[in-house]
């Protein structure tokens, strides 16, 4: 495959990338705005106890240290410094996982606590949105992995699979807070 | 000029050729043939609801397939009706109009019309229809149920859609599940549609140079990709309530819990449900300007107007959305404010109606058959936007909603706007996709019959709906202030029937024209777009050299090119008159 070809077919992930964003900022706006129409109609917040509210603090910060991880991969990447971006990305994927693992121990907290799903309308509102943005949490994992093994990266694809973990982590940050406040 | 590498060398089987097949082309036609199955399976529903009308409780004939109903006396029972109605507004909408019209035209033209190889993302748009494809089984598998398939009609509110609320079965969960694999697959070919159109137009090809069908097709994927994912979370929240027990959507003695809200659902359902109206018809405004164009040998008048005028529809159309809620106990300001915005839609649609009949005004009209169709397109879907404005209106709506008229306005602004659109559409590009002309006269007895036909059904369904008929009652008669509309539902019925014929015809229309020897020429319409410079059969990769675009897509009767009186939109001017 040529450079032009390749430039080509990056430029051409990247826009489908934006257009994949702007449809899942959709989806999830929907999920969120219906979160708030119950939680207004139910005149009451959504309480997570302690322990999950632990769990997902710290689920929170891992996923914002893969982003950061991501960045020094990326910026190593472009410096040539392959060894490096290797680390940085192994890190990612780690932490990807880990967030991964975090959520499942977080659901199960919940339901241990009492608060399985079906418990009541906001609860079940934070497994459904938690839940879906991990299905897309698995895609950019595929995709950190699909970067991780293959033999022929280059730095737009590198880019292009960061914009959409990032965009991921700025998801859940922005619905974390959201569902929590 | 860029060269092309034609793609066909890995072409090599039956499979990878015609079946998991990457090319535009091919994959066009899996989406036509679908659309087309889907077409007769929910137009056979719509000729079982109009017997049920016209003659309640009355043995469904053999040639309507009497022998389904065998079983309960042979005939339709309530619940066998309120399956009919859901499905025929489900199938028709999702599985018949959409593949049609977005999956056909938009897989077939958008490559062709910019001048590119293909799509952007090949194999995402094969996936995209193998998706549709598994959608389909998943839809229609729920006539095996032992309730049988959905029954809440196509909006499927909860808590009717529910378990605990109203519909027993699976019927309706496979429903949901369906249309969340539907929503999958529409929003894949949405964003391959897009980047395509964003980033692979041919040198020249200004957004200012696109065919509009291509406008339409590109408008019309910015609303899906933007507006199924608001389904889609709605979907979700509704499979969960009829699955896993959470009651997102159900309230009073209903919840056993916190109650939810049905409401939510009405609002989700209508923020993507009056966008899809617009998702529908978009492609067909674009498809009518371009052949109305053609076939009057004028440029389209006001081009750029009519550009600008559907983007505008496109942005006030996610603004409208609580019009169809009037009656679910709005506030009065909040449904003025939707009155005053959905009356505003009509600014812009009036201007490109205006704009179709600027292209008509003093052209050279050519009545052939897709001409024909463009024009019936123009009649129904004024028709269709005029009574739309009583529907707008808070105080016609209230009396109105949920009635057969409301049936009748949105059946011309979709079905039959829509159908003549795709119809108009079918028989132009015909000989592009398939090398051979559906006959003629044989498509001038479709219009015909098929204008006259549908202008009594859907006309007279508004006249028995302003009459007060309630637009899902099983069983007129029963009611003595609609006893005397028995004869108009009756005379409905047998045009319905005569519009089911016509369709047959078209059908048989196409297995003939393909049957025949007589192959099309290259450009029989001498047309100035891309796809009529590649001769059939078009070669996976389409172009061999990439085309340069000099022109916009109406150039007709310039008075500056002697002997001919069209310029293609690769051709140089100042080439064609040395010549």
């Amino acid at each position: 495959m040529t450079n032009i070809s390749i430039d080509k077919n990056n430029q051409l992930a990247r826009t489908g990338i934006i257009m994949a964003m702007a449809s899942i900022i959709m989806l999830f706006g929907t999920l969120i705005s219906s979160f708030f129409v119950l939680k207004i109609r139910l005149v009451e917040s959504l309480h997570l106890p302690e322990n999950t509210l632990i769990i997902g603090i710290i689920n929170t910060a891992l996923l914002c240290f893969t982003s950061i991880s991501y960045i020094f991969s990326e910026k190593m990447y472009k410096q040539e410094k392959f060894n490096t971006h290797e680390t940085w990305l192994f890190f990612t994927v780690l932490g990807g996982y880990g967030f991964i693992l975090g959520q499942w121990l977080l659901w199960s907290e919940l339901k241990t606590l009492g608060i399985p799903i079906t418990f009541g309308q906001l609860s079940d509102m934070f497994y459904v949105i938690s839940g879906v943005h991990l299905l897309h949490i698995l895609i950019g994992q595929s995709l950190l992995l699909w970067v991780q093994l293959s033999r022929n990266n280059n730095y737009k694809r590198i880019q292009n699979v960061g914009m959409v973990w990032h965009f991921l982590t700025i998801l859940w940050v922005a619905m974390f807070i959201s569902i929590l406040l | 000029m860029g060269e092309n590498k034609m793609m066909g060398s890995n072409n090599n089987t039956i499979i990878s050729k015609y079946i998991f097949s990457t090319d535009h082309k091919v994959i066009a036609k899996q989406f036509m043939a679908l659309g087309t199955f889907f077409l007769f399976f929910g137009g056979a529903m719509a000729m079982l609801i109009r017997w049920q009308l016209a003659y309640p409780e009355q043995k469904v004939p053999w040639w309507l397939l009497g022998f389904i109903f065998e079983s309960d006396g042979g005939i339709i029972t309530p619940d066998m009706y309120n399956q009919l109605f859901t499905m025929h507004g489900t199938i028709m909408i999702f599985w018949a109009i959409t593949p049609l019209l977005i999956g056909t035209f938009g897989n077939f033209l958008i490559p062709l019309q910019i001048g590119t190889h293909d799509m952007a993302f090949p194999k995402l748009n094969m996936f995209s229809f193998w998706t549709m494809f598994l959608a389909s089984l998943v839809l229609l598998s729920s006539y095996i149920l032992p309730n049988g398939a959905a029954s809440g009609g196509w909006t499927s509110y909860p808590p009717l859609s529910s378990p605990s609320g109203g519909i027993p079965g699976l019927g309706q969960t496979i429903w949901t599940l369906a249309l969340i694999i539907m929503g999958v697959s529409t929003m894949m070919g949405a964003i391959n549609y897009i980047v395509t159109v964003v980033r692979l137009r041919t040198p020249g090809m200004d957004y200012f140079k696109m065919p509009l069908s291509i406008w339409g097709l590109f408008l019309a994927s910015i609303l899906n990709a933007v507006f199924v994912p608001v389904i889609a979370a709605g979907l979700i929240l509704l499979l969960l309530d009829q699955t896993i027990g959470t009651e997102f959507f159900l309230a009073g003695r209903l919840a056993s819990g916190d109650p939810g809200d049905p409401l939510l659902f009405q609002h989700v359902f209508w923020i993507f449900g009056h966008p899809e109206v617009y998702i529908l018809i978009l492609p067909v405004w674009g498809i009518v300007s371009d052949l109305l164009s053609v076939f009057s040998r004028k440029p389209a008048y006001g081009y750029k107007v009519t550009a600008i005028a559907m983007s505008t529809v496109v942005a006030l159309s996610s603004l409208v959305w609580g019009h169809h809620m009037y009656t679910t106990g709005m506030s009065p300001l909040l449904g003025k404010s939707f009155m005053f915005l959905t009356l505003l839609i009509s600014i812009p649609s009036s201007m490109f109606f205006l704009n179709w009949l600027g292209t008509l005004w003093r052209g050279s009209i050519h009545f052939n058959t897709p001409m024909l169709f463009s024009i019936g397109v123009i009649w129904v879907f004024g028709l269709g936007g005029l009574t739309g404005l009583y529907n707008a209106t808070v105080t016609a709506d209230i009396y109105l909603h949920d009635t057969m008229f409301v049936v009748g306005h949105f059946h011309y602004t979709l079905a039959a706007s829509v159908m003549l659109g795709s119809f108009a559409a079918i028989y132009y590009w015909f000989p592009c996709m398939f090398g051979k002309k559906l006959d003629s006269r044989l498509g001038k007895i479709h219009f015909w019959g098929s204008f006259i036909s549908l202008n009594y059904v859907f006309f007279n369904m508004m006249a028995v709906g302003y009459a007060g008929q309630h637009r899902r009652i099983y069983n007129p008669s029963e009611y003595s202030f609609l006893k005397h509309l028995s004869g108009m539902n009756e005379w409905i019925t047998i045009f319905a029937f005569l519009l089911g014929i016509f369709q047959a015809l078209f059908l048989f229309n196409i297995v003939w024209s393909l049957a025949k020897k007589e192959k099309s020429e290259k450009n029989p319409w001498h047309a100035t777009t891309l796809e009529w410079t590649v001769g059939y059969p078009i070669p996976h990769g389409n172009f061999i050299h990439e085309p340069i675009v000099f022109n916009g897509p109406h150039e007709y009767s310039r008075p500056d090119i002697p002997n001919r009186d069209w310029l293609g939109q690769n051709e140089d001017k100042d080439d064609f008159i040395r010549d």
